[in-house]
């Protein structure tokens, strides 16, 4: 069985191009002490970043995975920020991100995702045993 | 019990309620193993089939059409109508074939199995 689609494949790539952009830009206004740029760019990430899912969700048609399929873009979404937030830490001769505050991060969306699993984990595409088969 | 019929019928129509409540999946898989029909067809066909015993709302057939769509067990085509707009024709995809086979095989055929060995007397 299939384990990623090509949409979510194609959410990944998207995803990643996203959030390299942002940390990018997050980076530089912060070092050059602009930060008038840092709430548009933010604003800018989570309006890209919400198309990207909903789009690609929307015509994602590889349905032959027992995982749920909001669960996977979440996942992917976990992953892929936060390896780019350590990438930017390790990366970057000066960086402006730590590891503390990467853990800030880490930590509550990692307890949201571990409770988005509690509650998809026994689903069927998104639908309990009873709402399908009722 | 003064009136035994009256009770019987009181307790088979809740028993049937309940009974009938999970099998709108079969019925609906049923119709479509035969060929591909849109939820009008869907509809007459468990209607036919049963006696009138088991009747589903074509609402709750449409959403159950949704539900089967969403999980890849049915998929549809687009076919003209002599009357109005084009309509959708429900089929099995190979895995609700698969599925309703491997159904079939371990949930009804009991049923046949005690009627052949004649523990289930329909008379």
């Amino acid at each position: 069985m299939k384990k990623i689609s090509p949409s979510q494949s194609r959410f990944a790539v998207i995803t990643t191009i996203l959030s390299i952009t942002f940390f990018f830009l997050l980076h530089h206004y912060i070092k050059t002490n602009q930060y008038n740029f840092i709430l548009p760019i933010a604003v800018g990430y989570s309006i890209l970043m919400f198309f990207n899912g909903l789009i690609n969700g929307y015509y994602d048609h590889g349905k032959l995975t027992t995982i749920d399929k909001g669960f996977i873009y979440h996942l992917l979404t976990f992953l892929i920020v936060n390896l780019t937030s350590l990438g930017f830490i390790l990366l970057q001769p000066d960086p402006v991100f730590s590891y503390t505050q990467l853990w800030l991060q880490l930590f509550p969306w990692g307890l949201g995702l571990y409770i988005h699993y509690l509650c998809v984990r026994n689903s069927i595409q998104g639908y309990s045993n009873e709402e399908l088969f009722k | 019990m003064p009136d035994n019929a009256k009770y019987i019928q009181q307790l088979l129509s809740g028993w049937e309620q309940t009974f009938h409540k999970g099998q709108l999946t079969f019925w609906i898989l049923l119709s479509l193993s035969q060929e591909p029909k849109s939820l009008e067809e869907i509809t007459l066909f468990i209607k036919s089939n049963t006696g009138d015993v088991i009747f589903f709302d074509e609402q709750s057939i449409y959403r159950a059409l949704r539900r089967y769509l969403d999980t890849d067990l049915i998929s549809f085509e687009l076919r003209n109508s002599l009357r109005g707009p084009q309509r959708k024709y429900y089929q099995l995809t190979p895995i609700g074939i698969e599925l309703f086979n491997l159904f079939a095989k371990r949930n009804i055929k009991i049923f046949y199995t005690l009627y052949q060995s004649k523990i289930l007397k329909l008379s």
